[in-house]
């Protein structure tokens, strides 16, 4: 029989959360290109990446204040700190992503001037955030396995990680911004339709039974947009990074063509993901 | 110290939502959300139907998940073991409610916080019983201290059939249904 739903409440964290799942993923990975390209005295890249994450990050940080129902009491995030909470995690990375951005422009446009010590500790900490930013929201999910069984695998804060450096990658990509990054995404994107299909394979066979049901629940209500996004999203870019990587073609239209559309296709697969999981894990 | 649990006995429940109307006029609770809700559940078809109620409301579970998602420190457990809500440190960043597997937790459409059944804590400060448990008119709902070999609750634990809603959710919750005859059904 049919039974009302308590509060009315069928998915709590809406799409305004869901959207910042993939703007932090953008950003983390951009920044944490952006502090290796510094490293690497790929200043170019760095430079485009930082330009690229910046305003990202403040669309990014305006939806998830506009999402809060006390948005002037955000203030708490700063004054307490919980190990266990991975909001609490990823309220300080932001901000210090903001900060390492907002460093890096003056210092891109001459308002500072970094030495070498000092931009190797920025840079390595750009790496650092970059791993915390892109992780924390899969670790905000996983957190909630009580109630979210199909969030309950550990490979879901690694495998949002990878997929985030594949989607910064393939938005550089687009770019045309360096050659070597096709390399970069191309792996990224292999990597994380790896973890996604570990990831899927203990969802169907090493859950508890409501990790189970939860699956069923996602293949029911949303199995369309799920294989959408696994097939164009993760296996396709794995299929062609694979005729890439064996293939050594020297047909630079081919290549040209085979990047973009791996950068197309893990752009998808990053935002396909991160909506899925997260509307058809709450809808359970 | 005190550790306080609330049993329901569902061969005594009626379904009459004494307890949500009770619940709702205590805690001054607003329009169109609750504390505390009862459903009706059904298995088998005529001749042969059975029908249960389930109560939904917050556990105030040992371990809470509701507190290790708050990024605030909003959500604690005080020294009574109730789970309990600092509206002024809460953000409403709706963690709370999607990490509870017992959809216990709604946002006060007055204050924007997040808010849930606090077990009456104002009554039980002064040795009263919460409101649905007052209000109950067939004894279904049965509070105490769950430490107290004396209590009712204990009691009752002891001389029923107890089940523990969603207990694969590992939260240990303070909160039973005695004589549960039907399966938990996904909402």
């Amino acid at each position: 029989m049919e039974i009302e739903v308590a509060n009315n409440l069928t998915h709590i964290w809406e799409w305004p959360v869901a959207l910042h799942f993939v703007l932090s993923a953008l950003v983390g990975g951009l920044v944490g290109i952006a502090g290796f390209s510094r490293l690497v005295d790929k200043d170019r890249l760095a430079r485009v990446a930082t330009l690229t994450a910046f305003p990202i990050l403040i669309i990014d940080l305006l939806v998830l204040w506009l999402d809060l129902t006390r948005g002037l009491r955000a203030f708490w995030l700063f004054l307490s700190f919980r190990v266990t909470a991975a909001i609490s995690w990823g309220s300080w990375a932001l901000l210090l992503t903001s900060i390492v951005t907002v460093i890096y422009l003056a210092d891109f446009y001459g308002y500072i001037e970094l030495s070498q010590m000092t931009n190797n500790v920025i840079s390595w900490s750009a790496i650092g955030l970059s791993i915390a930013v892109t992780t924390y929201t899969g670790a905000m999910l996983t957190s909630s396995m009580a109630a979210m069984p199909l969030a309950s695998s550990m490979l879901l804060a690694p495998m949002f990680a990878v997929s985030a450096l594949a989607m910064a990658g393939g938005l550089l990509e687009l770019f045309n911004v360096e050659r070597n990054i096709s390399a970069w995404v191309l792996t990224f994107a292999s990597v994380a339709s790896a973890i996604l299909f570990g990831f899927y394979i203990g969802e169907l066979y090493g859950g508890t039974l409501a990790v189970r049901e939860a699956y069923n629940h996602l293949i029911h209500n949303y199995g369309f947009i799920w294989w959408l996004t696994i097939g164009l999203g993760f296996g396709l870019p794995a299929l062609l990074a694979v005729f890439w990587m064996t293939s050594q073609t020297q047909r630079k239209k081919l290549i040209c063509c085979l990047t973009k559309a791996v950068a197309i296709f893990s752009l998808f697969g990053g935002v396909g993901i991160r909506f899925v999981l997260l509307m058809a894990g709450q809808g359970h | 110290m005190s550790r306080y649990g609330l049993a329901v006995d569902l061969k005594k429940c009626v379904g009459c939502k004494a307890c949500v109307v009770g619940c709702k006029a205590e805690n001054e609770v607003p329009e169109s959300v609750f504390r505390l809700t009862t459903h009706e559940i059904e298995k088998g078809s005529f001749p042969h139907v059975e029908t249960e109620f389930r109560h939904d409301q917050c556990r105030h579970c040992e371990n809470a998940p509701c507190i290790s998602v708050c990024p605030t420190k909003a959500s604690y457990k005080d020294e009574k073991g109730f789970v309990r809500i600092d509206f002024s440190k809460c953000i409403g960043c709706k963690a709370c409610m999607v990490a509870c597997p017992y959809d216990a937790r709604f946002i006060n459409p007055e204050g924007g916080y997040a808010d849930k059944c606090t077990y009456c804590i104002h009554r039980v400060n002064e040795g009263k019983d919460p409101a649905c448990v007052n209000t109950c008119p067939t004894g279904a709902r049965i509070f105490g201290d769950l430490d107290d070999p004396n209590s009712d609750i204990r009691g009752e634990l002891r001389g029923n059939q107890v089940a523990v809603p969603q207990e694969e959710a590992g939260t240990d919750p303070k909160f039973f249904y005695l004589n549960k005859k039907l399966a938990e059904v996904n909402v």
